[in-house]
């Protein structure tokens, strides 16, 4: 679903983001990226949906480069930032409205899945409020609910879990979960080891923006807990 | 005083790095521009404070003078109070700030200052030279300027009271009704309004005002608090000088009390849960023009900058709807071969002017060199979905059309009725101003791009002095320049009017040609561009 070949990205001014970075997520998968801070991590994310361009490599989702055909690559991913700056002055009602409509979602099929993922996020309420009265978490409930609503093959999501309750991470895991489940697939990045060590099928660790491990859950960490092997390799690493 | 001496520093710092990140060229070209606009603020206003006084102290009218200067600084910096007080002063960092041990006071200086120095330049810039001429000329003594330059510090305090009332009104008024935002524009353009009519004239006014120095108390004692600060600088007065401290350091206590208190204000917010949620489907592309249209109205300071221009001409296309173009003494008063003007035109001629007329009320309505920044940080949305870039911009330039065009049409068909026009020049006389707007649009459009901040704390910073609005305006203004020749070509050659036509259908040919050319910019450069801007 998503294939990351050679992937590099340096700013300007030299610095390098991502360096010769390849990887593979399945349909079906849930893959964790895991890394120090200013390892490299957004910066992927970035690159995979649109928002940097790179020098060098290829990013292919279900086939479709990124660079060649955004649109199309863009109509099958959905993203949540970290820190989802979204339209304060649109009721969240209105951006889902807009977001659906970019997404050509027919009218029925949005109102049956903004009604229950809202209501799963105990954001249905709120729904008619204005963003600007929204807490951290509830803007990140509404991102989530804006990125769920088109039924994207690709969920790229940048520290999904930062400002949501405990109810709403458990429900964001299990609507994860389910979606994965429906042969989609979903490309995280986390600091919190302990969820990417329960969620994720597969998982890659990067640092100073060169990949320095990735495969199966088991394949990484063996049997010693993730937590131990971050730290092992990225001590290696150095 | 440390934590105040502190938040200015790091304002100045974060002020100095903005610039370093931007790049030498563009800081060079930033400050060429705001030298060039302070020197024509200072020389607009210097040169009318200099001739109203003068006029007044030949008359024997040196306090009057004064008076009069204050008023006039006074007007300016309410026009420029409540300009601001459309916008949220309430900065990005203020919740950061609120955390730390700072006091509010503090804060609220800190954030304060800039508007603060803005209206004291400008006091000191139309007070000051009234004050040289009566010393110099009115033979008083020296003194008078020190007062002066000392009150010129402290008034600019009450139009700060005032427009920061305005501004907890609008705010108040936007939270419980839908209709905040449209009273915060009304008030904004009402004080513009009275700003443009008072200023200019106020030269005219000193020439024909015939009164004695009793007349003259008599008048200024209408208004009692101007009257004591005139008092206060002009004679030193005591009771006056107490007052007028009186008047100046309590507003500005309160002001600052006031905004103290707004900065951690809880707001209200309304219970929506029983309301229906509406779902409603569009196309994607009308979706993205919904999106950037709810943006230019849901800013009361964006629509205020960039409407004022709509309104203005609708007033006046109103006033010769109904008055005739003889009712307008600058036409009235010209007389060619002893003939008045309005008896020489025809209606080509009329049609140029209007055109040059229509063009200038363009060159103020545009929305696009603001709004590519004012994206800032949300620019993930537009960059993350499967909209064109194309289709973004396009959205972008359609909201500006919008706000224009029909209002565009409308007064040339009111105008050209109004003008005994025939429809051929009806036509031409929309095409050229609907033409010119959508050019400056386009223009805009790629300075926005350009010049484009997405890393702003409040949008004023990109709406109002923004650099991309600046290019765009003085760029607007040498586009007028060179469309204004056709026009003037065509009034000298109106009496064959067939000729006259075609220098007209000339010009719209022009500004196709130009629009076509910087549609094609956007499309090209434009694109690329803005998939290369990151939030």
């Amino acid at each position: 679903m998503l294939k990351i070949e050679h992937l590099t990205k340096t700013y300007p001014g030299g610095k390098i983001g991502v360096s010769d970075l390849s990887l593979e997520v399945k349909a079906g998968e849930i893959y964790g990226f895991i890394g120090h801070n200013g390892a490299g991590k957004t910066t992927t994310i970035k690159a995979i949906v649109g928002l940097h361009t790179f020098e060098q490599g290829t990013v292919l989702i279900d086939g479709i480069s990124v660079t060649s055909d955004p649109l199309r690559a863009k109509s099958i991913t959905a993203y949540i930032p970290d820190n989802p700056e979204l339209y304060d002055n649109l009721s969240g009602m209105q951006f889902l409205n807009f977001v659906g409509d970019i997404f050509r979602v027919p009218k029925n099929v949005r109102k049956e899945r903004v009604e229950r993922y809202a209501t799963e996020l105990e954001l249905r309420d709120a729904l008619n409020n204005q963003v600007s009265s929204y807490s951290h978490g509830m803007k990140q409930k509404l991102a989530i609910i804006a990125a769920f609503m088109h039924e994207p093959k690709l969920l790229v999501m940048d520290e999904p879990f930062v400002g949501l309750d405990p109810k709403a991470a458990f429900t964001v895991k299990n609507m994860m979960r389910e979606f994965c489940n429906k042969g989609s697939a979903i490309f995280f990045s986390t600091h919190v080891l302990e969820v990417a060590e329960k969620l994720c099928d597969k998982i890659a660790i990067i640092k100073d923006g060169r990949l320095i491990a990735s495969g199966t859950m088991e394949e990484v960490k063996g049997n010693a807990s993730l937590e131990e092997v971050f730290l092992e390799v990225t001590e290696e690493a150095n | 005083m440390r934590t105040l001496r502190i938040l200015l520093r790091t304002n100045f710092l974060e002020l100095v790095g903005s610039f370093r990140k931007k790049g030498k060229t563009s800081v060079i070209a930033a400050a060429c521009t705001l030298i060039v606009l302070g020197l024509f603020l200072i020389g607009m206003f210097g040169i009318i404070g200099a001739s109203t006084a003068f006029i007044l102290v030949e008359k024997g009218l040196a306090e009057f003078s004064i008076y009069i200067s204050l008023a006039l600084g006074f007007i300016v910096a309410l026009m420029f109070g409540v300009t601001n007080s459309t916008r949220d002063a309430k900065g990005n960092d203020t919740d950061m700030l609120l955390s730390m041990p700072i006091p509010k006071s503090h804060i609220v200086i800190s954030k304060l200052l800039g508007m603060y120095l803005l209206d004291v330049l400008c006091t000191l810039v139309l007070l000051f030279p009234s004050m040289l001429i009566v010393v110099l000329v009115g033979g008083e003594s020296p003194l008078l300027i020190l007062r002066g330059l000392l009150f010129g510090l402290l008034i600019p305090a009450i139009p700060l009271f005032i427009s920061l009332i305005i501004s907890a009104v609008i705010s108040a008024l936007k939270r419980l009704t839908k209709f905040g935002q449209m009273f915060s524009v009304m008030v904004s353009i009402l004080v513009v309004i009275l700003y443009m009519f008072v200023v200019p004239n106020m030269t005219s006014f000193a020439d024909s005002l015939e009164a004695s120095t009793a007349e003259a108390l008599e008048m200024m004692q209408q208004i009692p608090p101007l009257y004591w600060l005139t008092e206060a600088i002009y004679s030193g007065d005591l009771l006056c000088v107490l007052l007028s401290l009186l008047i100046t350091l309590v507003p500005l206590g309160l002001a600052i009390w006031i905004h103290a208190r707004s900065l951690s204000g809880i707001k209200m917010q309304a219970d929506n849960s029983k309301k229906e949620r509406v779902y409603r489907s569009s196309s994607a592309r009308k979706a993205a023009f919904r999106m950037e249209f709810s943006r230019y109205f849901s800013s009361a300071n964006w629509v205020m900058n960039t409407a004022f221009g709509v309104v203005i001409l609708l007033l006046g296309v109103g006033y010769v709807a109904v008055k005739g173009v003889d009712g307008l003494s600058v036409f009235s008063e010209i007389t060619v071969d002893g003939k008045s003007v309005v008896d020489v035109l025809n209606p080509v001629a009329w049609v140029a002017i209007a055109a040059c007329v229509m063009n200038f009320f363009g060159m103020m309505t545009y929305t696009t060199p603001a709004s590519v920044s004012i994206e800032g940080k949300r620019i993930w949305i537009s960059k993350t979905l499967p909209i064109a870039t194309r289709d973004i911009l396009n959205a972008k330039i359609m909201v500006s059309l919008l706000i224009y065009q029909p209002f565009a049409l409308l007064s040339s068909i009111v105008l050209g009725i109004r003008l005994e026009c025939n429809p051929l020049h009806i036509i031409i006389l929309y095409l050229i101003s609907g033409l010119f707007q959508l050019l400056a649009s386009l223009i805009g459009l790629i300075f926005g791009l350009i010049f484009v901040k997405l890393d702003w704390k409040n949008e004023a910073q990109v709406i109002k002095s923004g650099f991309a609005m600046t290019l765009t305006i003085f760029s607007c203004m040498g586009l007028g320049l060179i469309t204004s020749a056709f026009c003037v070509f065509a009034v000298i050659l109106r009496e064959q009017q067939m000729l006259a036509t075609l220098i007209l259908l000339g010009e719209i040919v022009l500004l196709a040609g130009l629009s076509a050319g910087a549609y094609a910019i956007i499309t090209h450069y434009g694109v690329r561009k803005y998939e290369s801007l990151n939030g």
